[in-house]
């Protein structure tokens, strides 16, 4: 019986370890076999009928790197085509030529052609790469933007077009580096999109490979206003309000310049406001009081700006409960049973919160019985009665898990004949 | 690959336990709750299982499976076309009618078929993982050999697929 065990329990280590060498040997194809039953059913919910493979550029320099986009063809849709760039499986037809990763950026690493290939599900799409060793000879930056522009405007546009020695030219716009003479009278992204703060003359000039050139913008001082909004007047403390600046030009139009101007509070102690790129124009209540936001466009000759008053008081914390908004009694019929009452928490600057009638702290309960026969009352804050008389109903509050409460309010019923 | 390591477990325990007198054989019919992102299909298969006790109320099962039925959802149509795994049976004693409770924990592999709109993509894909369960058994009648069961079994839970099963069964005991 003894070696029968031993046997047993031999051959079942040997056959676990089987498996396990098994298992290990297939474990790798998982989340590889889920993301396909993935794509699968994405392609079908989503009524994907192709693909197609996009890029600003068909021809780069070899050690460039360059966005690819994948987008899908909808059937039936109104929208044409979604971008799933993020969802294909990017593949290089030649990873010592240029490699692309899971996002779709190409990297080159050498000269030649490649294939960049989408695939999502039994989809697929390519487009051809050229990496080229074609040397950069000049740059051309393209100015289409009118003769001078706004000030305090955003949205302007450069082109940085590179002429190679292979006689090629082709859009380098975002592979140049920009770079505005005065970064407080006009600033430049990346992409060559520029906005303006001041009025005057800026010079932006592009490089690459050490390569220049350089255009003027001509900045008009063309506002007639500045404008500020907000949602609201005023701001509990540590909280935040957007404002909003729109300015309006002597040709009538109109722009949101929330980002060109500058914000400045006239008390920092009561609200301070933020010209941080990505918070312009945020407020914080700091203490109570009141304080004036402004915005300002800087031009040589005036300054256009506004205000706007704003209170910051204190958050009002809850401290009591109600029934029926502060009711001392109410009156019913008895034809009308059952009635509902409703508690809500109360603020300490008056105000009601949440209906709690029928939450999880709160409890109902007969008081005292003031006259006649007494009603009853559920836990949800509903009374049947079938009798007339005058009851008293406590209501209270306890959160204990949060330090809320306990709070108690009472409330006389009436219930008189029909 | 797992077909034919399953049909391998199968064979060492029929040929190396076949005088054994702790063995054990089972065939389940299994309604399948599968899930893939937020669809569900639900295919049916049929299982069956063989095992012996290592010690009174402890078993060791090897099981493979195979799909009855196809389920389509959202243009994909999906078959089970194996289950195999491992299992550690742990059972309660029996009640004075004949009735026990067991779990299950294991190690089980699953091969899909998987057909998106005729396409024949993505075609086979498969899964391991470790799985669990669980059921209640009957003695059938006054036999000392046949019982009847039913259970509940997890076979895959990764990210955005699942795999449970819930089966009815009869068993026999040699």
């Amino acid at each position: 019986m003894h070696s029968n065990k031993v046997f047993l329990i031999k051959t079942m280590v040997i056959l676990l370890s089987r498996l396990a060498f098994a298992l290990i040997l297939t474990a790798c194809g998982n989340s590889e076999d889920a993301q396909k039953l993935k794509d699968a059913l994405d392609v079908n919910q989503l009524n994907i009928t192709s693909l197609q493979v996009s890029s600003d550029k068909s021809i780069i320099e070899a050690l460039e790197t360059l966005p690819m986009k994948a987008e899908a063809f909808i059937a039936n849709e109104s929208t044409p085509s979604i971008d799933v760039s993020n969802k294909v499986k990017w593949s290089s037809s030649n990873n010592n030529i240029a490699s692309i990763n899971s996002e779709g950026l190409l990297t080159g690493k050498a000269v030649g052609l490649v294939t960049i290939t989408a695939t999502l599900a039994d989809l697929f799409a390519s487009t051809d790469i050229q990496l080229s060793d074609a040397l950069l000879e000049t740059i051309d930056i393209i100015n289409n933007n009118p003769s001078s522009v706004s000030v305090c405007r955003s949205g302007y546009e450069l082109i940085a077009n590179g002429n190679y020695d292979d006689a090629t030219v082709r859009n380098i716009t975002t592979s140049v580096t920009w770079t505005p003479d005065d970064p407080t009278r006009l600033s430049i992204d990346a992409s060559g999109v520029f906005s303006t703060h001041k009025d005057g003359t800026s010079t932006v000039t592009a490089t690459k490979n050490s390569i220049t050139d350089s255009t003027d913008i001509t900045i008009n001082d063309d506002i007639d206003s500045v404008q500020i909004n907000a949602s609201d007047n005023s701001i509990y403390t540590g909280n935040t309000l957007a404002f909003t600046a729109t300015g309006t030009y002597d040709d009538t139009s109109t722009a949101d310049i929330t980002n060109n101007v500058t914000w400045a509070s006239d008390d920092e102690e009561i609200v301070s406001i933020s010209n941080e790129t990505n918070t312009k124009g945020l407020a914080t209540g700091i203490s109570e009081g009141s304080a004036n936001i402004s915005a300002r466009c800087l031009t040589t000759v005036a300054e256009e700006s506004n205000s706007l008053s704003i209170t910051v008081a204190e958050e009002p914390v809850i401290n009591n409960i109600a029934i029926e908004e502060d009711k001392s009694i109410l009156e019913f019929k008895l034809v009308d049973s059952p009635e509902q009452l409703t508690a809500n928490l109360k603020r300490s600057d008056n105000s009601y919160s949440t209906n709690v009638s029928d939450d999880e702290y709160t409890t109902w309960s007969v008081n005292d019985t003031i006259s006649g026969t007494a009603l009853s009352i559920d836990n949800t804050g509903e009374i049947t009665f079938t009798e007339v008389g005058i009851t008293e109903i406590e209501v209270r509050y306890y959160d204990n898990n949060n330090g809320i409460g306990p709070f108690t309010d009472t409330i006389e019923v009436q219930i008189v004949t029909n | 690959m797992n077909k034919l390591i399953s049909l391998a477990c199968l064979a060492l325990f029929s040929a190396e336990f076949a005088s054994a007198t702790e063995l054990y054989g089972e065939i389940n019919t299994s309604y399948a709750f599968s899930k893939i992102a937020d669809e569900k299909f639900n295919p049916l298969a049929l299982e069956t299982r063989f095992g012996f006790y290592l010690e009174k109320q402890i078993g060791l099962e090897a099981y493979y499976g195979t799909g009855l039925s196809n389920d389509k959802q959202s243009g994909l149509e999906l078959s089970l076309n194996t289950i195999a795994g491992v299992n550690l049976r742990l059972e309660s004693p029996d009640t004075k009618d004949g009735m026990k409770v067991f779990i299950l924990l294991g190690y089980g592999m699953s091969e899909w078929d998987v057909d998106r709109s005729g396409t024949g993509e993505p075609g086979k894909v498969d899964f391991d993982d470790f799985s669990y369960g669980g059921g209640f058994e009957w003695r059938l009648g006054k036999s000392e050999n046949w019982f009847v069961n039913i259970r509940g079994q997890r076979f895959l839970n990764k990210k955005d697929i699942s795999l449970d099963t819930g089966s009815l069964g009869v068993r026999y005991a040699f």
